[in-house]
């Protein structure tokens, strides 16, 4: 077993070497949680839009229904999908097991909750002159909602943030219906689960790295964003 | 500008299954302009709200230029020739000219419309110097002319004002005065809300009174003109049921 210090050298090398290996997990663990974020956000964007601002019969309990899934974990999400999309699951004919579409499916469950949950916390505190004005002045009601989403566009951006976050450092569902197959379903989280079993720890360290900076970096566009939106 | 005149019959809203008001008749044409008083919380921005399609009443009959419309279509109407500007108007986190420009630009207007539009209005409401300065920064005073401004570009027929003169210092009321003086001068119908009804009196001839959800004509000593019916020479009026 290598030393902490020797272990984080042989990272920053594997890194900037450009180890096509190392990259190819990255890019990978980036593409699935951004097509994940790209599907669910809009969706749940718009939903939480509706429940904040519209009544309809089940908006109190579509609220439970995300505030529940907010706290399931994703092991247990992971074990659903793998239920249903083994062989013999009722979804086993599609083939998606081991796949990267289950792993963006999986992703999308554990994505939503926490961005619709947030959104709508961002929604119920914006100003509901922003939605009348719209209205008045001949917006139409999609119109009206972008106005509203432009005015709370750092709320919502923190959202996102907070479930791209959720996702791309998640391991346990990835795991299970990815199966973390090299080159084709091994991410970031995974990847370091597994050189972690076996010793290999420059490997871990070096995706680690990766993700802290991801972290930093969008910690610090979303202040930078924020700081001119101050308060009035 | 074309006559106009949308009648609202048995308008009814209730809110936690408190009735808020009970209308049997309520007609509003242009080129007039009307006093809506009542005291804090007698439901006048609920009702300008609802006259404007922002709040769907519980029950209305709508006749819309003479035809009878259901309240989908005139709710479509509405939205393109009531406007309704609140207390403290809701400034968009964008310039003066950008906040002017909003309805045209969601409205599809042309770009040279546009900017014709904005010139003119930005000269109308003396707004020139402040037109790339960021709508929010402004005082309470020039938010309302930025507002008066935003609702002149879109040539309303009628134009609702909550409590227009509220929180606004003498320089400040005085230019809001002036510039609803020009809306009715251009044949805009105006409805005005006061809980101070003195305020603005000298604007308006007509006044009615929202009072425990019926609404009352005053006449000018301030008194409630019972047995209200329909009139020719009143822009909005109550009939008793």
């Amino acid at each position: 077993m290598e030393s902490i210090s020797g272990a984080s050298v042989h990272a920053l090398q594997l890194l900037f070497s450009g180890n096509a290996e190392l990259w190819n997990i990255i890019a990978l663990s980036f593409s699935v949680s951004l097509k994940a974020i790209l599907i669910a956000a809009p969706v749940a964007i718009v939903l939480a839009f509706l429940m904040a601002y519209q009544r309809f019969p089940g908006r109190r309990l579509l609220i439970y229904l995300f505030n529940t899934l907010l706290s399931v974990p994703a092991v247990v999400i992971g074990l659903t999908l793998y239920l249903l999309f083994s062989r013999s699951g009722p979804m086993g004919d599609l083939k998606l097991l081991f796949t990267q579409d289950a792993m963006i499916i999986g992703q999308i469950i554990l994505c939503m909750p926490l961005i619709l949950i947030m959104s709508h916390a961002t929604f119920q505190a914006s100003d509901r002159r922003i939605w009348e004005t719209a209205r008045t002045l001949g917006a139409s009601r999609i119109q009206a909602m972008l106005t509203v989403m432009y005015d709370i566009r750092f709320g919502l951006m923190a959202a996102l943030i907070a479930g791209f976050g959720r996702i791309v450092a998640e391991v346990g569902c990835s795991m299970m219906i990815g199966g973390n197959i090299l080159h084709h379903t091994r991410n970031i989280p995974t990847a370091i689960a597994l050189e972690t079993s076996k010793g290999e720890f420059s490997q871990g360290i070096a995706l680690g790295i990766v993700l802290l900076i991801m972290a930093m970096t969008l910690n610090v566009s979303l202040s930078l964003l924020q700081g001119k939106g101050e308060m009035i | 500008m074309k006559p106009y005149s949308i009648t609202f019959r048995h308008l009814q809203k209730h809110f936690n299954k408190r009735t808020l008001f009970t209308i049997p008749e309520l007609t509003i044409e242009s080129g007039k302009c009307v006093l809506l008083s009542g005291i804090n919380g007698s439901g006048k921005s609920t009702l300008l709200k609802t006259i404007a399609g922002l709040e769907k009443p519980c029950h209305a009959d709508i006749i819309h230029n003479g035809k009878s419309i259901d309240w989908r279509s005139a709710y479509k109407q509405i939205h393109k020739e009531i406007i309704y500007l609140h207390q403290n108007p809701l400034m968009f986190d964008a310039s003066v000219a950008d906040n002017i420009t909003y309805g045209m630009r969601k409205q599809g207007f042309s770009t040279e419309t546009i900017c014709s539009k904005l010139d003119n209005a930005l000269q109308w409401a003396e707004l020139e110097a402040l037109k790339n300065n960021n709508a929010r920064h402004l005082s309470g005073g020039e938010k309302q002319r930025v507002a008066l401004a935003r609702a002149y570009v879109l040539s309303p027929k009628i134009l609702l004002l909550d409590e227009a003169f509220s929180n606004m210092d003498i320089e400040g009321r005085k230019r809001t005065f002036d510039l609803i003086c020009k809306l009715k001068d251009e044949g805009i119908g105006i409805i005005l809300t006061s809980h101070e009804a003195t305020q603005i009196i000298s604007l308006t001839k007509h006044h009615i009174r929202l009072e425990n959800g019926q609404l009352l004509e005053i006449n000018h000593k301030g008194n409630v003109v019972s047995n209200v019916a329909k009139s020719g020479n009143l822009s909005l009026v109550q009939e008793t049921a």
